[in-house]
């Protein structure tokens, strides 16, 4: 019985129409490549070039879990690929090391947006496009601009195994990262509960700057990780590769079913709207439309979501007031 | 610059009048760094470039006032411009006047604008879905419609009484100036005056208050926006007309700073508090700096981190006293 139950309400959740959303295109998408859009070769093309931002992706889906929203995350992740680049350059180092200090350096940056966040009562879109222009302009002065590139051999060469590895794999351990945290552990909890209702969280215990500080912390670690991937598929480093891109990040989250009435949103979402986003973009390329509609056609996507989404919440609710009535 | 930063915490919170005190030490702190800044020119520039930047800052007011914000208004602003220079271009023949044709081009600027305030204002009022997550996906798809009838590229080339509005005086008034001077003037009056106004006030203070109270919210919210949509029509119109331009690209870096000045003005990006007036002066105090550290030759991108500051300890500050 619970378990036809949960069923029935998966089926009527956002995650399954979005999941019917993204095979319906697939399969469009197929018919009209004659199959070769999903060969396994251009899906894994796919995923690899959509990992970086997907990796972001999901410490944005966390900020906005918990009822904030972070616009800083590109300038976040461009200061950890240049400090990366740099390390990489003058010392050398190895993989985990270069994935240690992205994720370091980023979670660090994000600890400045949750301390601020949680002292001053102004919406967060507010602070983190300060931070992010802090943090741009000084770079921006501080490195004039200049691209690293030249990095090692063991970074530099790309086999098929190691680019898979960095971009589908780290996606892919991050999503499984994510997905546990928020459903197995007191911090998700805790993240899904401050979202709801702050005032209340707190109340029952919840210390909210400990929440902001992991969940600030965790974003600008995968904007650092998102960065180095960025920095491994295109072996360069700037500071402007990434800035300026914040939309595609956030409208994979957005889609994903986040945000909309905030505490809610989940790991599973997050991958389709990644998926659904790279298969727009791909999709387009692919039936051949301009690159200049691209942003039209997603903002359309987002627009329409948030109409059905909103419509469908004020249905259930006039259900709820009709059933209250009858009872 | 220090000496502006400092007396910001102790001072602002008297509003307008230590707004006012900061552009005086702002002016004196230039003059002396710069004597050149004290010049004809320097004030001319400021004069010309107010307009634009508190017509954007203005039409971020409104929305902010109801608790929301708007990310769409540099996007609607340059389709608006797009749209009225294709049809500029299209019924005026190069170096002719038509001005029916430059009264209709100018209401399908207005138009546009309004239609996408609406746009807004419905998604955000019916569905209840939070105005900056709209305006975000509206301006992915504003832009996206601009840069689909550009490709990429810039429209130009307007008669010689449309760039009268951006450039041109009246006896020694920038035109603009003028416009922007009446626009504001129509907004105070707007808001002090009609039960609208009082009404757009109240319900950004107490929204519950205001849903018991009986008020139409859904439509109290689309008419913000479709307010703020007209003021975004006529900085469009100025702007293409000082730029003799249009295209989707223009004024990205407007958006932070109108932002920022109507933080700096008084409005509480948490909706309900906010004055006109405020955001005059914030204007003013703004353009002055901006100007400064122009005539200073300060590196661009300095400038954008110290607007970042600027706009945390204006958060800062005004936060404090909101409490």
């Amino acid at each position: 019985m619970t378990n036809k139950s949960a069923k029935s309400k998966y089926i009527k959740s956002y995650e399954f129409m979005l999941l019917c959303v993204v095979v319906i295109l697939a399969a469009v998408l197929a018919a009209i490549t004659g199959g070769k859009s999903i060969k396994p070769n251009n899906i894994v093309d796919l995923l690899t070039s959509y990992s970086a931002y997907g990796v972001i992706a999901v410490g944005c889906l966390f900020v906005i879990i918990s009822g904030g929203i972070d616009i800083s995350f590109m300038a976040v992740g461009a200061v950890a690929q240049y400090l990366v680049a740099l390390f990489m350059l003058n010392m050398g180092g190895n993989f985990i090391a270069v994935y240690l200090i992205s994720a370091i350096v980023g979670a660090l940056l994000g600890f400045i947006n949750a301390v601020l966040v949680n002292r001053l009562r102004v919406p967060t879109l507010i602070i983190t496009i300060a931070t992010m222009n802090i943090i741009y302009g000084l770079m921006m002065r501080l490195t004039s601009g200049v691209r690293l590139h030249g990095f090692p051999a063991w970074f530099a060469q790309k086999t098929k195994v190691s680019l898979f590895a960095v971009s589908v794999g780290t996606l892919l351990a991050v999503l499984a990262a994510a997905w546990y945290i928020l459903k197995k552990t007191k911090m998700g909890r805790k993240v899904y509960a401050v979202g709801g209702n702050a005032e209340a969280a707190r109340r029952c215990g919840v210390s909210v700057l400990q929440v902001h500080l992991f969940v600030y912390g965790f974003a600008g670690a995968t904007a650092g990780i998102g960065a180095l991937i960025k920095c491994y598929l295109s072996q360069q480093a700037s500071i402007e590769a990434l800035y300026g891109n914040e939309m595609d990040v956030l409208a994979m989250v957005v889609l994903g079913g986040v945000a909309l009435s905030g505490g809610k949103g989940s790991v599973s979402g997050t991958f389709l709207g990644i998926l659904l986003v790279a298969l727009l973009s791909n999709g387009m390329i692919l039936v051949g439309v301009s690159s200049y509609w691209e942003d039209l056609v997603i903002g359309a996507v987002i627009l329409i979501s948030f109409c059905v989404t909103g419509w469908r919440v004020l249905a259930s609710k006039r259900e709820e007031r009709k059933g209250g009535a009858a009872e | 610059m220090r000496k502006g930063n400092s007396s910001i915490r102790a001072k602002l919170n008297h509003d307008s009048g230590m707004l006012i005190i900061l552009t005086v030490i702002c002016i004196v702190f230039f003059s002396i760094m710069k004597p050149a800044f004290l010049s004809v020119d320097s004030f001319a520039s400021i004069a010309r470039q107010i307009p634009e930047i508190g017509l954007f800052t203005l039409s971020m007011m409104l929305p902010m006032l109801v608790g929301g914000i708007d990310l769409s208004i540099i996007a609607s602003a340059n389709l608006a411009s797009i749209l009225m220079s294709m049809y500029i271009t299209s019924h005026i023949e190069r170096g002719e006047e038509n001005i029916p044709a430059m009264l209709i081009a100018i209401v399908i600027c207005i138009g546009t604008c309004t239609a996408v305030g609406f746009l807004n204002g419905v998604i955000v009022a019916k569905f209840k879905i939070p105005a900056m997550l709209v305006t975000l996906g509206m301006q992915m798809v504003l832009t996206g419609i601009s840069l689909g009838i550009t490709k990429g590229g810039t429209l130009s080339d307007y008669p010689e009484s449309f760039r009268f509005i951006g450039n041109g005086s009246i006896l020694g008034i920038p035109m603009q100036f003028i416009l922007f001077a009446i626009a504001a003037a129509i907004l105070v009056v707007i808001m002090q005056m009609t039960s609208f106004g009082m009404r757009l006030q109240m319900y950004g203070s107490n929204q519950i208050a205001t849903q018991y109270s009986g008020i139409n919210e859904t439509a109290l919210l689309i008419k913000t926006h479709m307010l703020s949509g007209v003021y975004v029509g006529v900085a469009a119109i100025i702007m293409a007309s000082r730029l003799n331009s249009a295209s989707a690209g223009a004024a990205a870096n407007y958006l932070m700073r109108t932002i920022l000045i109507a933080v700096l003005g008084g409005v509480d990006p948490n909706g309900g508090k906010g004055k006109v007036s405020g955001i005059l002066w914030a204007v003013l105090l703004f353009q002055c700096m901006a100007t400064g550290l122009n005539i200073l030759r300060v590196n661009s991108y300095i400038v954008i981190a110290l607007y970042g500051v600027i706009l945390l300890l204006a958060v800062i500050v005004r936060t404090r006293r909101y409490e």
